[in-house]
């Protein structure tokens, strides 16, 4: 027991040193990468499950209680154990619009026409948004704003966002929601869309390289 | 073993794992999913249906909350909330309520189900790792290199 706490305490001594060093573009993919692996630890542990007279837990109750759970905390719980740091929840959310627990990132279904069908984030002033931990730092710190947030897809644990300004301008992000970390995509050179009696149907697509 | 009351109702007769017998209408236990599929199996016809997972205490307070459920219709649905509020807090602390929970999956009662990881999930919102460690006796099964990355990874969580 007391072995563990002070490997604890280490390795919070060298996330206070590392804490000023900006996160690197590396998590972000790193995150996606590692998922089967982190997945089998978190069945392994279904085996210590089963101790009589004592409070125990399965990964059907974490995941019970960790789905009711705002994203910041669904975030920080990451690293109670093995068990709580699951990876999937964000998509499990996302792709069924109809699930209540939606509201947790603060979307609602679009119902302007001039966005994408699909979901937007719903009109928290940017500050708001911050305090809940729902949106990245750095897409924050670009100013105070009435930009209207377009969620594209999930893939792998990452969220696209369309960002439209007031200006009508629109920027495409990627999302990782359990880093926190967001990366502004390159500007695409494409019609624009508020143009009146104009149709246009994009598609975004992803690959590896 | 199935008894038949004067009003025609049948009975269950549920087992605990410390050996407890609950005799409950079928209404009531069919509450449960486990049990109503049993029951549809011809589980239930001799002698009780034993429940492997579940202490009598616990599943004394089960079939307090199924029979408050099976008795209710829509119409009194704010009284059943109240009720339901009662219910989880009179369960006192989240010891008894992972108990409650985990009879609660095992037994596949959705409401119960929902209702408990809910009052959990609010116990938890704000508390920190540790916190939650402590709470649930949970080992931090991570290397001191596992742990970094996960700290390093989720720092905003705890800004």
């Amino acid at each position: 027991m007391s072995s563990w706490e002070n490997q604890e305490n280490m390795a919070s001594m060298e996330i206070k040193q590392n804490k000023s060093r900006a996160p690197d573009n590396k998590l972000l993919v790193d995150q996606a990468k590692s998922t089967n692996t982190e997945q089998l630890v978190t069945s392994t542990n279904m085996a210590a499950a089963a101790a009589p007279n004592r409070s125990y837990l399965v990964p059907d109750i974490v995941e019970e209680i960790l789905d009711l759970l705002p994203i910041k905390s669904i975030v920080r719980f990451r690293s109670v154990s093995s068990l709580f740091a699951i990876k999937f929840i964000v998509p499990k959310l996302l792709h069924d619009p109809c699930l209540p627990n939606f509201s947790k990132f603060g979307m609602k279904p679009s119902d302007d026409p001039s966005l994408h069908s699909g979901v937007v984030l719903s009109d928290y002033g940017v500050g708001d948004v911050k305090n809940q931990g729902y949106m990245a730092p750095e897409l924050l710190s670009e100013g105070p704003d009435q930009r209207s947030y377009c969620f594209l897809g999930p893939c792998n644990g990452l969220v696209c966002l369309d960002v439209t300004n007031h200006d009508g301008k629109w920027e495409t992000f990627v999302w990782n929601p359990f880093t926190g970390i967001c990366r502004k995509l390159p500007h695409r050179e494409l019609p624009n869309r508020k143009l009146p009696h104009k149709c246009y149907i994009y598609a975004y697509g992803f690959g590896y390289d | 073993m199935s008894i038949t009351t004067e009003n025609n109702e049948k009975m269950i007769t549920l087992m605990s794992s410390d050996g407890e017998e609950f005799v409950v209408e079928e209404a009531v236990a069919a509450q449960s999913q486990t049990i109503k599929h049993l029951i549809e199996d011809g589980c239930s016809t001799e002698g009780s249906i034993p429940l492997p997972n579940v202490t009598g205490r616990v599943l004394s307070e089960v079939i307090q909350y199924c029979k408050k459920h099976s008795s209710s219709d829509d119409k009194e649905e704010k009284e059943l909330e109240a009720w339901d509020a009662e219910f989880v807090k009179a369960a006192d602390d989240h010891v008894a309520l992972t108990d409650l929970m985990m009879a609660a999956n095992f037994l596949d009662i959705k409401g119960l189900l929902d209702l408990v990881a809910q009052t959990l999930a609010n116990m938890i919102t704000g508390k920190s790792p540790e916190e939650v460690r402590r709470m649930w006796n949970i080992k931090n099964d991570f290397t001191p290199e596992e742990a970094e990355k996960v700290r390093k990874e989720n720092q905003w969580a705890f800004e």
